[in-house]
């Protein structure tokens, strides 16, 4: 069993294989659907205000004309190298960090390994418990431990370990639970214990899968260790911000293509990861060098960040924990405050729905010509590369980035936010698009072909039915993670709940700033639960 | 009038396979014929070269005097409206409704336009269940097809060959997944079909005896060469002996 990303990245958050019965639903939902999207657009301000700073074109102009003429003197190189090694080393700690929480938490999480008939309250707790912990964006994860732990690069990797642990978790839990298993049965039958049916029956089926799922975890962690950095965790993301509040395009763009370098390397490190291997015996040894690299990429990031887990439980970390919880609770519920988190969080879901809307409508065209085709001219293979090339530059750009770019040329408020997200969601959903069109079954077009239809009815019968449903999925999926985004967005381009979060932190709010995140919380659980419905829905229809 | 097939001196190689080598083969049009033969004897890929799927290493392949190699992409696609081809794996797009695997043969004569509206709202409906009455699925039309039985979407993937109304059908061990009582009549239905309009049909089947019954010119063939070509009815048993091995059928 080879699953491709999105099979994987599927189980984030939902069961996709129930059916429902479903009867003329569907054209209600779609007219509900475009009436979301019509209101999302409306709600970020297309068509009620003057969106367009006209004036701030020609910067725009300056800072792409800048990629022509990046900054390569010495002391920007210098920069560049240790700002990617930090980065690097947070994405690899991060990685390992999440693997080490979600792989036992995802395991405890699961029920079908257990033997059945007990009633099973751990698994439920723990389930509970990754709600909240994968609801919220690790930039609040990092604000929060940034409180406890002060400036330190522990941050930034629990950071990441914790929120993709909980992902993570899930996802475990999830291949565990749907993996039906003759030997574990088998196993089961022979009296064994429920860690020896884990042991033998089921994980050496999805170990392949929850691999794979890691490396793509490699790539997001990547994004996420320069997103935080952006943010004030130093690396590449630091220097990026640096030289763009100085206006040194040039420079921006020299640490911009060492991240685009990066991510580039990340996907082709999890492609090779995730391509079948030739034999078992090239698999041992696939195994063997990929444990060996990680253990020696860990001791050097640890090494390079220095680490110093003992501040984890230092008297002073206790102290602060003590004088976070003092302050940060309770939080600022009058009646005032929650109004106006109604109508950030109303804010925040219409920059999620256009932002999905418009990467969705822009990355579907892409992702067919992205998709390495079967048979081609050279023409088409370098329209293919471009393709590919240019989402790659869409997601490895941080979002933040990107929205620092679009507010010189749009107001401040929810619509630059959005177009942010777009740009970059446009980047990574355009690669999980693409990839699904690769894995086509060709049989079935090429017997279409055969019948002596022309390309364009082919592509109508065969492959609109084979993909739309997962396209409509992966949109879905984003929408989620886009909703978890707008934190990051909405600090820069002053938009939705995240504005909100970013300006009462720099007044030490605490009690509003609890009570954001609480709203976020709870808005990524209901955005969870429309889509994994709407998931369902596509799927049985 | 030209053959309907002619095959001179085709062989066909894949790395160091060779499925088929150095086959020459004529069929008449009107004319009938079953492929006999072990699995791997190059069945498939013989009736692949004949729908023009699989280039010949070296030789020509050449329907209704239409060479395939020396084809465009559009005169191509106007020699693919007239064969019809039904594959071993049958190919069915499993998300859509019965009635449009059905009405998938007729994508070649459809303009892009229709194909499109038929989507929206299927049209040449009646057309369709008419097809389907005859393999006893007309109740299932508006199902998905992914909601059928493997037999039974193997009596779809022959619905959508008849649908298209070809001059030469190849037919790649159609009934092989259809239930038993179903099996006789579906290929019943693909002689009748080809009789009553004059058309070529070539079909390949393991059911020896069913076929060489009712299909009246056989083709023997084992590791990629022809070993018998002849009538049917003057088949010898042990010829069918030799062709299948030790194994008597």
């Amino acid at each position: 069993m080879t699953a491709t990303t999105a099979d994987l990245i599927a189980n984030e958050s939902t069961h996709a294989r129930t059916r429902v019965a479903v009867g003329g639903r569907g054209r209600l939902m779609l007219a509900a659907g475009v009436v979301v999207v019509v209101w999302s657009a409306y709600a970020v301000g297309i068509g009620r205000r003057a969106l367009v700073n006209g004036a701030g074109w020609s910067q725009v102009g300056e800072f792409f004309a800048a990629a022509a003429h990046p900054d390569f003197a010495p002391e920007v190189i210098r920069a560049g190298w240790n700002g990617a090694l930090i980065t690097v080393a947070y994405a690899v700690l991060g990685t390992v960090g999440s693997t080490l929480v979600g792989l036992p938490l995802g395991i405890v999480a699961a029920t079908g390994w257990r033997s059945a008939g007990r009633r099973l309250v751990l698994p439920r707790i723990v389930r509970a418990a990754l709600i909240p912990a994968r609801g919220s964006h690790e930039i609040i994860w990092a604000l929060l431990l940034l409180n406890i732990l002060g400036l330190n690069p522990l941050v930034a990797v629990l950071a990441i370990s914790l929120p993709f642990g909980a992902v993570t978790a899930k996802v475990v839990s999830q291949l565990l639970d749907d993996t039906p298993s003759a030997t574990a049965t088998a196993v089961r039958g022979t009296g064994a214990s429920s860690v020896v049916v884990l042991a033998v029956g089921i994980f050496p089926l999805v170990r392949r899968d929850i691999a794979s799922y890691l490396s793509y975890r490699f790539e997001c962690a990547l994004r996420a260790a320069a997103v935080l950095g952006v943010a004030g965790a130093g690396g590449l993301g630091t220097e990026l911000r640096l030289s763009f509040q100085s206006l040194r395009y040039g420079q921006m763009w020299t640490f911009l293509f060492v991240l685009i370098l990066l991510g580039g390397i990340a996907d082709a490190i999890s492609a090779r990861l995730r391509r079948p291997a030739r034999s078992a015996h090239h698999r041992r040894s696939d195994v063997r060098v990929t444990a060996a690299l990680t253990v020696v990429a860990v001791v050097l990031s640890w090494r390079h960040l220095g680490l110093a887990p003992s501040t984890l439980w230092s008297a002073r970390s206790r102290r602060l924990a003590s004088e976070v919880a003092g302050s940060w609770f309770p939080p600022d519920v009058t009646g005032a405050h929650l109004r106006l988190l109604g109508r950030l969080a109303t804010q925040t879901l219409a920059i999620s729905v256009f932002s999905s809307v418009t990467a969705f409508l822009i990355a579907t065209p892409l992702a067919f010509l992205a998709a390495r085709p079967r048979r081609t001219g050279p023409a088409r293979r370098f329209v293919g590369w471009a393709a590919r090339f240019g989402l790659l530059v869409c997601r490895a750009i941080p979002p933040s980035v990107w929205a620092f770019v679009v507010v010189l040329v749009l107001f401040p408020g929810p619509l630059p936010a959005a177009v942010a997200l777009a740009v970059y969601n446009t980047g990574v959903l355009g690669r999980l698009l693409a990839e699904s069109v690769e894995n086509l079954p060709t049989p079935t077009i090429d017997a279409l072909a055969a019948t002596g239809a022309r390309p364009l009815q082919v592509f109508a019968v065969g492959v609109v039915p084979l993909v739309g449903r997962r396209f409509l999925t992966y949109g879905l999926y984003r929408w989620e993670v886009a909703l978890r985004e707008t934190i990051v967005v909405g600090i820069v381009a002053a938009g939705g709940l995240g504005q909100h979060i970013g300006t009462r932190l720099a007044a030490f709010d605490y009690p509003q700033v609890t009570a954001a995140v609480a709203a976020m919380v709870a808005l990524t659980v209901v955005v969870d639960i429309t889509s994994a419905g709407l998931r369902r829905h596509v799927a049985s229809t | 009038m030209s053959p309907a097939l002619e095959l001179s001196g085709v062989t066909v190689r894949f790395g160091d396979v060779i499925p088929v080598c150095d086959i020459d083969l004529r069929v008449e049009q009107g004319e009938q014929v079953v492929l006999l033969g072990p699995s791997g004897a190059g069945k498939s890929t013989l009736l692949n070269l004949a729908a023009g799927r699989v280039s010949p290493t070296s030789g020509e392949v050449v329907a209704f005097g239409r060479r395939w190699s020396d084809l465009r992409p559009g005169p191509a696609r106007v020699l693919r409206r007239r064969v019809a081809v039904i594959h071993q794996q049958l190919d069915l797009v499993p998300v859509l409704r019965v009635v449009h695997n059905v009405n998938a043969g007729r994508l070649g004569s459809w303009s892009t336009a229709r194909t499109l509206r038929s989507l929206v709202r299927p049209v040449e409906v009646d057309e369709a269940r008419r097809s389907l009455e005859a393999f006893g699925l007309d109740d299932r039309l508006m199902e998905r097809t992914d909601r059928l039985s493997g037999g039974e979407q193997q009596r779809v993937a022959v619905a959508r060959a008849l649908r298209q109304r070809a001059d030469l059908t190849l037919a790649d061990e159609p009934i092989s997944a259809v239930d038993p009582t179903w099996r006789q009549r579906v290929l019943d239905l693909l002689v009748a079909d080809a009789a009553t309009r004059g058309a070529t049909l070539v079909v390949s089947s393991h059911d020896t005896a069913l076929a060489l019954e009712r299909v009246p010119r056989a083709i023997g063939i084992k590791a990629g060469r022809i070993v018998f070509d002849q009538l049917s009815s003057t088949l010898q048993t042990e010829q069918l002996d030799d062709l299948y091995g030790a194994v008597t059928r």
